[in-house]
């Protein structure tokens, strides 16, 4: 099979549920963002981009060099179809780059609608091997394949040498327990279809365990939720394997969560590839660190060291463990040495802070005073959107993030 | 139209095909992913009204392993082989085992449009979804011939390729059987399989068509398929032998008493065919 070259250096992918976030991921460094439109994409709740958005997000990526993948990757059912051709038609003339779909008739049908897209296999296809991806790239003319979760690094470094499309590999986020696509707990527990954006992740609930009439289960109830993946540790081999494109989940997370994530994977990234080498100890501790700041689940490295066992799955009532309170807000000006922010979360005089701004290191200061937008001034701030005034000791950005630093996080965990 | 039936092991080939069964399907060893027993293909008798279940996904290591057993299928006498990964079609293709192919992905086929992609491969048949609706499965037989359609047994919930169970228990399971769970605040059990292929959730109701039956056989559907997973042999026979008494018999109704008196411990419902998923 003859490989399809890319020119490209390895594409940082970034999800996003909305116009605002689209932009911040583009902002922190995404060479692409997936967004879902309102029809024919799954995570249903999760997809706001009207087409006029998607304009919008095509022209906003094109300023920054970066590119929009678009979601359609329902498995359709019979009325599903209707107006898909037009609806394709319209993506390719927003300026869309490509298009992530998980059922052959649609690819089918974009091929003639909207030549001008790329196809992405969805990772709802389960491809687990280099034939399954050529024969889609030679009967459907498909142009990248986005791995199945369960391929170990073994799987990605044999399959994309002897892929004739690009490969695309989840680096981070939810991880579905089962084969994605082939999973109809949903369905059955709640009538929400799992494959048409309704999943009610069922598969995170709680269950008694039998064998026959015999009780298995133990104090804590038998659970099949995953930890989210975090392949950090693999960015290198990735990049070694010759993956086209890494791809962070999270369609329905927060602006946080995609500035902190897409930034310190940016981070990352740019490092191996300025460095050329595997990271050492210390450094890759610094880039995981970074990159957990935005985690509020637990994690583990997926498949890819290996067939994932019991390190892989919450087994107790409670997944949220490590919920952080670090997202203070977001920067609405700046003026004369003073932001306003646009507060998120609980923030106090004295604590030290620090500024997540694209393509700049974070700079810590401490909060010296507050005020609210009647120039009262306050010790704290206790209300989420409240706008609040806070001296800053350099030049901040409409749009830069604000967040607890990270000493003074460990300090409040001591 | 045929009659399908799978099977636990090969004794019940011969009953089944007796009871008015017209093709029985074996799960093969190491190459299927499902809580009915595996046989491995050298086991197997030659015989045109046997199929395969070759439903696993392949990894890279494992091709190999695909590649010799299409070979050795390819040159004995099978009905049909069952596959999921494309793969198995691409390596298949230009030979005569492609027109043997179903495609059976579980989930993903719930279109005539997705239907038809794959029948234009070359394929026999293909596996509709279980979670259609009557009406879907009326407009999809409509514009599609030669499907197949699941229309009794257990149906798969879920396929995990971790062993959920083994991770929980912190042990090996063993008893493959019996297992099940209960989501805490329902009364059903769903049966759980653990195999070396991963964990796999069936469930707790038992599809049945009875009443559609007749209506399934007249239209384009080539293969009615009755699951036999977690069913023994009297009950599988008594399954084939109800449904061909239905297909054949204006007024079946004594029988089909029967039949529900007889197995009233199972959960029999109908299914997704009056209930639309929906997001």
């Amino acid at each position: 099979m003859e490989r399809k070259q890319s020119c490209r250096k390895i594409e940082l992918l970034a999800p996003a549920g909305d116009l605002y976030r689209c932009k911040t991921a583009i902002r922190f460094g995404a060479d692409a963002v997936y967004i879902g439109g309102q029809q024919f994409s799954l995570r249903s709740r999760a997809s706001n981009f009207t087409l006029q958005d998607i304009r919008e997000a095509c022209a906003f990526a094109r300023e920054y060099g970066s590119r929009i993948h678009v979601t359609v990757n329902i498995i359709p059912h019979e009325e599903d179809y209707d107006g898909l051709a037009e609806y394709l038609k319209e993506l390719e003339d927003a300026g869309v780059t490509a298009i992530i779909v998980a059922s052959p008739a649609i690819m089918d049908i974009a091929r003639k609608s909207a030549p001008g897209l790329e196809i992405h296999c969805s990772t709802q296809m389960s491809v687990t091997n280099a034939e399954a991806a050529a024969y889609l790239s030679d009967t459907l003319g498909i142009d990248r394949v986005v791995l199945a979760r369960e391929c170990t690094m073994e799987d990605v470094r044999a399959i994309t040498a002897s892929c004739p499309v690009e490969t695309e590999a989840f680096i981070h986020g939810g991880m579905c327990v089962n084969y994605s696509g082939r999973c109809t707990l949903s369905n059955k527990m709640t009538l929400r279809d799992a494959n048409r954006g309704g999943c009610a992740q069922s598969c995170r609930w709680y269950y008694h365990l039998y064998h026959n009439e015999e009780e298995l289960t133990r104090e804590e109830l038998f659970t099949m939720g995953s930890k989210d993946l975090c392949a950090a540790e693999y960015i290198y081999d990735f990049i070694e394997a010759g993956v086209s494109s890494l791809k962070i989940e999270g369609r329905m997370k927060s602006e946080y969560y995609v500035a902190s994530i897409v930034s310190a994977y940016r981070n990352l990234i740019d490092e191996i590839e300025e460095t050329g080498t595997r990271l050492g100890e210390e450094r890759m501790q610094y880039h995981l660190r970074q990159i957990l700041r935005g985690e509020n689940r637990q994690t583990y490295p997926g498949f890819y060291p290996g067939r994932a066992g019991r390190e892989s799955l919450i087994l107790h009532q409670n997944s949220d463990l490590d919920v952080n309170h670090d997202f203070l807000g977001v920067v609405k000006q700046y003026r004369d040495g003073v932001m306003t922010l646009e507060c998120r979360n609980v923030i106090s005089e004295q604590e030290m802070i620090e500024v997540l701004a694209p393509g700049k290191l974070q700079k810590e200061f401490p909060v010296e005073w507050i005020r609210d937008e009647n120039q009262e001034y306050m010790s704290s701030c206790r209300k989420p959107m409240t706008r609040i005034q806070i001296p800053v000791p350099f030049e901040v950005h409409e749009n830069d993030i604000i967040r607890r630093s990270y000493h003074d996080r460990r300090k409040d965990q001591r | 139209m045929k009659l399908v039936v799978s099977v636990n092991h090969t004794e019940e080939i011969r009953p089944c095909l007796e009871n008015g069964a017209d093709e029985v399907v074996l799960a093969v060893r190491g190459h299927s992913f499902t809580a009915l027993k595996k046989t491995n293909l050298c086991d197997l008798p030659d015989d045109e009204r046997v199929g395969l279940l070759v439903n696993k996904l392949y990894f890279p290591a494992e091709m190999d392993s695909m590649h010799k057993l299409l070979d050795e299928i390819e040159n004995r006498s099978f009905s049909s082989v069952y596959f999921a990964d494309p793969a198995v079609a691409a390596y298949a293709w230009n030979k005569t085992l492609c027109r043997k192919l179903i495609y059976r992905p579980d989930t993903l086929v719930t279109s005539s449009n997705d239907a038809g992609w794959w029948m234009n491969r070359g394929i026999a048949s293909v596996t509709v979804s279980p979670l259609l609706t009557l009406e879907e499965i009326r407009k999809i037989t409509g514009h599609q011939k030669h499907l197949e359609l699941i229309i009794h047994g257990y149906t798969l919930v879920s396929a995990s390729r971790r062993k959920l169970v083994q991770a929980y228990l912190e042990r090996n399971v063993d008893e493959t059987d019996g297992l099940a769970i209960r989501e805490e605040s329902r009364d059903s059990h769903m049966p759980v399989y653990e195999t070396e292929e991963g964990t796999l959730v069936y469930s707790d109701q038992v599809q049945q068509s009875f009443a559609y039956i007749r209506e399934f056989a007249e239209s384009r559907v080539d293969r009615l398929y009755i699951e036999g997973v977690f069913m023994d042999t009297e009950e599988l026979l008594d399954t084939i032998r109800l449904y061909r008494t239905i297909l054949e018999k204006d007024h079946p109704e004594t029988e089909l008493e029967e039949y529900k008196s007889k197995y009233k411990h199972r959960n029999l419902g109908e299914g997704y065919y009056g209930e639309k998923t929906i997001l």
